[in-house]
Parts: C-alpha cells; sequence; structure tokens
C-alpha cells in the first residue's frame, strides 16, 4: 500500500478569525482537489483573495466542518486545533468483477493545525491579523507550488462522477497524533476516526 | 459526520465541444472533431483556457463581453437572420468559465502569426498587462503607495527611454505571461487521460494564483469603483512584429527607494503533452499599488515634512526637487498665518510652547512652536494671560539663565504645539483656554505670555531641558492623555487608570484611507482633520506605529528640530525629570504644595511601573524561552498577569494592567520593599511573585492600585 502524500498546514491567528481562516483554508484544499467540473469563485478575506468552489453543497460541508472544529477547539481550552482532509480513491483490488472488493485508498492528506491567540488590544489584534494576512498568503502560495509540483500521485481519473476523488474532512481527537489518526485512516478508510 | 462526499452536486452535461472525459480503459465519450488530432485539441484548448483565465482576472470588461447573446436556450432568429450563439460555458479542463470577447481577436491574431511564421511548432503566447493611462486628464496626478505606505507621484513622461518630447502618457507595463510548448518531445510520451488530468490541476493552481499577484488588487479597485475611472489594465498579445519601446517595463522602477525588487517571477510546473512540454511563467511589478488624484484635491502632503511645525520650514533646506509647486503653495500658505517674530521669554519661563507638559519627556526636538492659526487673536490673550503667571515650581532656577537663552523656541520640541493651537483655534474660539490646552501647567500658568524670538535650534537644549519637572494634576491628567500623546509609555501609564483613554490606532485607517481613497480632503478640514489624526497617532503610543509614523513623515536632516525629537523618543530614555527627588524642589508656595504631592505620587508611580514594566518584560521572556506557547492565566482575586505571543509589546502589558486596576484597590499585598511613607499606593510586589512562578502565569499576581483614587 502506497503511503499518502502528506501536505502540513501551520497557522497561528488570532481567535475571532479563526472561522474565516478555516474556510479559506478548506475550500482552497478542496478547489485543488475535487476534480469534477466546477465552477470557481472569489472569496475576500482581509487583504487576500482566495479561489473556492461555487457550490451550496461544498459551502454546507465547510461550514459545518468549522464549526465543529471551533467547538472542539473551545472544549479543549482554545489553543491549538487540528483537521485533517484526507482524498481517496475507490479501487478494484482485482479485475475480475466477480471477486473482486472496492477498496478505499487514502492517496493524500492535509494535516491542517491552527494555533489560536487571544489579543485583548486593539493594537494587539491589528497586528496578528497584519502577520496573519502574510501568514495566510504564504500559505496559499506554498499550497500552489506543492499542487504545481506533485501531480504523479495523483491517481487516474476512473470514474465519471462529480467528483472522483472522495474525501473526507475529520477532526482528531486531541490526544492523538498525526501518525496514528492516519494509520487509522489507512487501515479501514471507512470507518470514522 | 465522516461521511465520504462526492460533491460538487450541479455538475451539468450540456455543452458543445466538450472537453473529453477519459477513464482508464474507455476512448473519449465524445467524437472526434474532423482533422484534428485529440492531443492538438487539448493543446489548443490549453492556450485557450490561459488567455481565459488570466484575462478574466484583470480586465473588467471581461463579463460585458461575454461570448454569445440571450439565455442559453434562446432560439431567436434575429430579423437579420442571423443565428445567435448561445452563451456558453467554457469546461475545458474542468474550470468552468464564460467564453469572453474580449481576448478573442488577439488570440485569433496571435494564433494566425504564430501558424504563419513557424509552421508546426507555436510561438511562445505572449500576453501583457499594462495600466493604461491615457485617460488621465491634465488635472489628474498619478500616484504609488511605496512600502511604507507613502504615496509618491509618478511622472510618466519622465520615465522610460524615450529621447523624444513627446508628452504621450506612457503605459507601465503590469505583468507578462509566457506560454510555450517547447520541443524535445518528453519521452515516453504521456497519455492524454494524464494530460488532461495534471492539466486540471494546474488551471485550479493558474485560477488561485492570479489571484494573489499584485496586479490582482489593482483590478479589484478599478473593478469596485474605488480607484479613479481614469485608471485602467490594459492587455495585448506580444506578437513577433509588436514594438512597444515607449511602455515602461516591468523591471523600471517607478519610484526611487524602494528595498523590495521592483519586479519577480514564477514559473509553473511544465506539463508534458505528445506534442511538446507545455510551461507557463510570469512577470510581474511587485508594486501595482497605483492611484489617481485630481490635483485641485491634494491637500494633505504625506511626505515626510508633514508633521514638521511650519514655523521650521523657514529653517529648512530649500524644498526638494520632487516636490510639485502645488505643494510649495500650500506651505507659503500656512507659513503665512503664522507670525515670524517670537520674542525670548523670560529666563526660567517655559515658552509657551515648551510647557512642562512637553518638556517634561525630555523632548530636546527644537521645534519652534506654532501658533495658532489665527495669531492676532492669540496675542493679545496671551498677554492677558502673562500678567497671572507663576512659574512652575519645580523648576530648578539654576540653570534659568541657560535654559532662556537656547531653550525658549526650541519649546515643546513636540508637535503638541501645533495641535494644543489648532485645538484652541477649533475647540475654543474665545481663545487659548489654559486647563484646556496646557494640562501640565499649574493653572495659574497660561498658555503663551508672550512673543518669542524664533531662534536656530540648538543641540545643547538637552542639557537644560533636564531640570524641567513635569507637572500635573490628577484632573488633568486624562487631558494630558490626549494633549500629549507623544510621551512615553510609561507616563502614560501613569495617569488615571480609570479614565485612561484607548485610542485605537486610527493611523493605519488613515493611511488606509489614503490608499483606498484619493486622499482628498478639504482645506477647511486640514486643520483639524490633521489635528486629530496627530492626536490619536501620539495617544495609540505605540512604539511600532511611532516608527513608521516617523519614518513617513519626519524628515531625518540631522539638524531638524523635529527629527532629533523622534529620535530622542526612540531611545526612549527614561524621564529624567522622574528620577529626581522630589524633596529637593522649591515649594514656597502654598498653592504649589499639594501639587508637588501630586507629582511626586506621580513619579512615584512612574517608577513603579518602570519597574514593574521590566518584570513584565523579564517575565515574559522567561515565559516565552520556557514555554514558548501561549498561556491565558485565569483571573484571580487580584490581577493576573496575562502573558500574550512573545512580540507583545511592553505598552500592551501596561493597558492589559490598567484595564485590570479599575477598581481593584486590594491592600492584600502590600509588601513591597520600602515605599516612602504618604506615597501612593501603588503596590507592585516584584521580587516575590516572579520568583515564586516561572512558568505558570496564574500564580502572578501583581496588584495596582491607582495612586489617583486615592489621592
Amino acid at each position: 500500500m502506497t503511503t499518502p502524500e502528506v501536505f502540513s498546514i501551520n497557522l497561528t491567528v488570532d481567535k475571532s478569525v479563526v472561522p474565516d481562516v478555516l474556510r479559506a483554508i478548506l475550500h482552497t484544499i478542496l478547489f485543488y482537489r475535487i476534480f469534477g467540473n466546477i465552477k470557481p469563485r472569489e472569496v475576500d478575506l482581509l487583504d487576500i483573495t482566495y479561489s473556492a468552489i461555487d457550490d451550496p453543497e461544498i459551502e454546507k460541508v465547510v461550514d459545518e466542518k468549522v464549526e465543529q472544529f471551533v467547538r472542539n477547539l473551545e472544549n479543549h481550552g482554545n489553543q491549538k486545533g487540528q483537521i485533517s482532509v484526507t482524498f481517496h480513491e475507490k479501487k478494484r483490488t482485482t479485475r475480475n468483477a466477480w471477486f473482486s472488493k472496492e477498496e478505499d485508498i487514502c492517496w493524500e492528506q492535509w494535516a491542517v493545525t491552527i494555533t489560536t491567540v487571544i489579543c485583548h488590544t486593539e493594537r494587539d489584534k491589528l497586528r496578528i491579523r497584519k502577520d496573519m494576512d502574510r501568514q495566510l498568503s504564504t500559505c496559499l502560495f506554498n499550497i500552489i507550488r506543492y499542487v504545481n509540483d506533485k501531480k504523479d500521485h495523483i491517481p487516474p481519473i476512473t470514474s465519471l462522477d462529480a467528483n472522483p476523488f472522495p474525501y473526507q474532512i475529520a477532526i482528531p481527537p486531541t490526544n492523538d497524533s498525526w501518525g496514528s489518526m492516519l494509520r487509522k485512516i489507512l487501515t479501514d478508510p471507512s470507518q470514522p476516526v | 459526520m465522516y461521511d465520504m462526499h462526492r460533491t460538487p452536486s450541479n455538475s451539468s452535461s450540456q455543452y458543445s465541444a466538450s472537453p473529453p472525459y477519459y477513464a482508464a480503459n474507455q476512448p473519449p465519450i465524445t467524437p472526434n472533431p474532423p482533422r484534428q488530432t485529440r492531443a492538438d485539441q487539448i493543446v489548443q484548448n490549453f492556450y485557450t483556457k490561459v488567455t481565459q483565465v488570466v484575462t478574466h482576472a484583470r480586465l473588467i470588461q471581461y463579463d460585458s463581453q461575454i461570448s454569445g447573446r440571450g439565455p442559453q436556450n434562446a432560439n431567436i432568429v434575429l430579423p437579420s437572420r442571423q443565428p445567435i450563439h448561445p452563451r456558453r460555458p467554457n469546461k475545458w479542463f474542468n474550470l468552468e468559465l464564460w467564453d469572453s470577447d474580449v481576448y478573442k481577436d488577439g488570440l485569433k491574431s496571435w494564433r494566425q502569426a504564430s501558424q504563419v511564421s513557424t509552421g508546426t511548432v507555436l510561438l511562445p503566447m505572449i500576453i501583457e498587462f499594462f495600466l493604461d493611462v491615457s485617460d488621465l486628464n491634465q488635472n489628474q496626478i498619478l500616484f504609488v503607495t511605496d512600502e511604507i505606505l507613502r504615496r509618491q507621484k509618478v511622472d510618466l513622461h519622465k520615465m522610460g527611454g524615450s529621447n523624444e518630447n513627446n508628452k504621450s502618457s506612457k503605459n507601465i507595463v503590469l505583468e507578462s505571461w509566457q506560454l510555450t510548448l517547447s520541443h524535445p518531445l518528453p519521452d515516453p510520451l504521456p497519455e492524454l487521460p494524464v494530460v488532461y488530468k495534471k492539466s486540471i490541476a494546474f488551471f485550479r493552481t493558474l485560477y488561485a494564483y492570479v489571484r494573489l499577484l499584485p496586479a490582482y488588487r489593482l483590478y479589484r479597485r478599478i473593478r469596485k469603483k474605488k480607484l479613479s475611472s481614469a485608471l485602467k489594465i490594459g492587455y495585448r498579445f506580444v506578437l513577433p512584429t509588436s514594438r512597444f519601446h515607449d511602455d515602461i517595463g516591468i523591471d523600471v522602477p517607478i519610484i526611487e527607494g524602494e528595498s523590495r525588487p521592483t519586479s519577480a517571477d514564477y514559473k509553473f510546473n511544465s506539463i508534458d503533452t505528445p506534442l511538446g512540454v507545455l510551461s507557463l511563467k510570469v512577470n510581474y511589478r511587485t508594486n501595482c499599488e497605483f492611484h489617481v488624484d485630481d490635483s485641485s484635491e491634494v491637500l494633505i502632503d504625506m511626505d515626510e515634512n508633514y508633521f514638521t511645525p511650519t514655523l521650521a520650514n523657514y529653517y529648512q533646506p530649500e524644498e526638494q526637487g520632487q516636490r510639485e509647486e502645488q505643494r510649495q503653495q500650500e506651505k507659503s500658505e500656512r507659513r503665512k498665518s503664522v507670525p515670524t517674530s517670537l520674542k525670548t521669554p523670560p529666563p526660567g519661563f517655559p515658552h509657551p510652547g515648551s510647557s512642562p507638559k512637553h518638556t517634561n519627556n525630555q523632548l530636546n526636538v527644537d521645534i519652534p512652536p506654532i501658533r495658532t492659526l489665527s495669531p492676532s487673536r492669540s496675542n493679545p490673550e496671551m498677554k492677558e494671560h502673562n500678567s497671572s503667571l507663576t512659574f512652575p515650581k519645580f523648576y530648578n532656577p539654576s540653570s534659568s539663565t541657560n535654559l532662556g537663552s537656547n531653550f525658549s523656541r526650541r519649546g515643546s520640541h513636540t508637535l503638541e504645539p501645533i495641535m494644543q493651537r489648532e485645538y484652541s483655534s477649533f475647540y475654543s474660539p474665545t481663545g487659548p483656554n489654559v486647563t484646556l490646552v496646557k494640562p501640565f501647567k499649574s493653572p495659574s500658568l497660561s498658555s503663551s505670555p508672550v512673543n518669542h524670538d524664533m531662534m536656530p535650534p540648538s543641540p545643547t537644549l538637552l542639557d537644560r531641558m533636564s531640570t524641567l519637572h513635569l507637572h500635573r494634576s490628577p484632573s488633568q491628567l486624562s487631558f494630558q492623555q490626549r494633549g500629549t500623546p507623544t510621551m512615553s509609555s510609561s507616563v502614560k501609564s501613569t495617569s488615571s487608570a480609570g479614565s485612561l483613554p484607548k485610542f485605537s490606532s486610527s493611523f493605519t485607517s488613515f493611511t488606509n484611507r489614503f490608499d483606498k481613497t484619493t486622499g482628498s480632503t478639504t482645506r477647511e478640514r486640514d486643520g483639524s482633520f490633521s489635528s486629530r489624526r496627530r492626536s490619536t497617532n501620539r495617544s495609540d503610543g505605540s512604539t511600532s506605529d511611532r516608527g513608521s509614523l516617523n519614518s513617513s513623515f519626519f524628515t531625518l536632516d540631522p539638524e531638524d528640530d523635529v527629527g532629533e525629537f523622534v529620535r530622542m523618543c526612540e531611545r526612549r530614555e527614561p524621564l529624567k525629570m522622574f528620577s529626581k527627588s522630589p524633596t529637593d524642589s522649591d515649594d514656597a508656595d502654598g498653592t504649589t504644595r499639594n501639587l508637588s504631592g501630586s507629582v511626586y505620587r506621580t513619579q512615584l508611580q512612574l517608577s513603579r511601573f518602570q519597574k514593574l514594566k521590566e518584570t513584565h518584560k523579564n517575565l515574559s521572556e522567561s515565559m516565552m524561552t520556557g514555554t514558548g506557547d501561549v498561556i491565558t492565566g485565569s483571573p484571580s482575586s487580584g490581577i493576573s498577569l496575562r502573558v500574550h505571543q512573545p512580540k507583545v509589546d511592553d505598552d500592551d502589558m501596561f493597558f492589559t494592567m490598567s484595564e485590570f486596576s479599575d477598581d481593584k484597590t486590594t491592600s492584600a499585598v502590600n509588601n513591597v520593599s520600602g515605599p516612602t511613607p504618604g506615597s501612593s499606593d501603588l503596590l507592585v510586589d516584584q521580587p516575590a511573585v516572579v520568583d515564586n512562578s516561572t512558568n505558570n502565569v496564574t500564580d502572578v499576581t501583581i496588584v495596582v492600585n491607582d495612586a489617583n483614587q486615592n489621592g
């Protein structure tokens, strides 16, 4: 079994902008990895414009996950939150249609870690926000570089589905490391993490 | 909760000339067009798609020129019997965009040119975007904002290599995109499904990347009509026959003094195709922050001399060449309203501009004081106040003579005189209000008793000023906050904590405003606006802001008063007046006895706060090195110290603490070593508390009692 490519994203942001930043990251990831036909849209966040998919279903999913993440963050002390987006492909184990089993293989994982800062003063907020601008834009550039560089690991598109690579957005339990979470996904992707 | 998602849900399947979907072992779904291989089709559409994506993010006319008319299902035939092409989205490479006429002609000419000239191998397709200033009229001036948020005028006629005398505006090239199909062919030849799949990923990155470049922000501003409609982004296909000598190339700097490189480039990873290797690269200008102002509206100088008091302009060297004449004119208008002669004040008497409230910070920059904008009104009143003057009691007479000779016009060496005067002129129409304008003087002291001569600044004033004492009373402290925002943070924090006004940094909003608008204000609003701006600048008190402010607005000419003052502020020396023992002060007059007590308390507060600041700094440093995490303490009975991210400013500490100090007057922690009797209740148990906890923030409790509450 091939190990999936892992791309890590680490951001430190003011707590008040965590939902927007996470939304931006999730939309960006999905924008690059939903290979079916999509209508693009652009979203302004602070001074940056990121690209997203113009689809209400996807927006709903992202909003739900962001809410879940924020709740999780608050329950665990508001310091650091993690969320992972994994992409899978359905593969037939053998070519024999009678005996083959459909396998679910994870071929890529995006490990997002967001560390929060709580700002008390307006000036602090402004400073963190400016830094966040820079962080986010660097992060988006890095993602672009990564997506450009690594194209060979993308499995062939075999289905005519709207989205050939099903994805899973999961929030690992706090005491889980990325490695253990990934192992869980790899061994049995159909089970929730 | 962890369902697999298979969205998007609304992929339509209605298209003509549809892109092929390739399954691993299946032939393409759509029939092949005649006389064109599939590879050809992919490559051709690749070029089209690149053009589409970049023009879509740069040209506002893209949407208005979408190809085809009417709704998709229109079957109306016009009287001219011309069939209407319905609008069709272009779904090639799974990125759905409308075709637009905006690029059609250019693309067509490029295709023709490249096929004719080279035969089989396509020419590189080069698309350039430039700033089209041909619509700027005579009154409009082009500005560009540099990296320190300062606007600089762009003189298009001087730039470029043209040696002709033509006065036509040159275009400023912003970006140059180049797509090439190069040989040798990749080996082994890639399969078309793989090519298509990689292209999908490629176009997603292109779509996102084109919106992260500097020119996109310009496009966005134009689109949102925030910019003057005179600015446009134009584009062109660069053909072998094109000659654009007159345009200002991407590498040509528009303004001087930028530390970042003028241009940058990025190369997308190439995609192998059976016909060659496709690769896209872009060369772009890093600063595209262009603005247009009406020359009649540009009234506020954003240059470095903005904060120089107008009188100081008399002593400044000749204005630099790049200033417009119009700015000079404005300055001269300002100068006319200011009296040119000021007599030396009597020895020992602080200059009106140099009231103790200004001198307390050791402000030794020599800025001549600025009178009101209505000098005729203020002069007689000043004389009036003259009679009721008493000298501040803490002024050391021994140095008075020295001070008298050199001190005068240096006055406050801050810009507060400007603000005061403007306050007095705008907010006290009846004349300078002593309590309003001069919070640091004793109430009997007036604002400006006499006229003062203008004298050239002298650097020796620093020594003279060291003997001046701050004289404040609690009631005036809050205004002091507003009135003397240039004071160091430690001083600021000694004001009554409950009334500490919190000013958000409107300066950033101001600069943003300048970035976003044409920066025009009316002349009438100039004074109040600038004074308001300055006051909020200072009271914000952030060194970082001050730093940026300084570099933008203060000349660093060593001879300049303002520059010296600013440098002194940045040095942040401890205020010498606070180090002097209060018992040295002369205290002959009963009326000033109370005030001496408050000054004494204030000085004590200041020293305590300074120690506190040190402690906090040390504490936060130790916490940073220790844990490196953000720690939020839960408030305990007293006041908890919250340690923020490492880069927190000392000023923030004070704000935080003063927030907490409002009504928490606990006498529990009273074991500070040796407060002098009768002094404030400001207690900081520094050594004991710090030693107890190095890693657990919640144990650090620092009680801050506001002396003023007890005073």
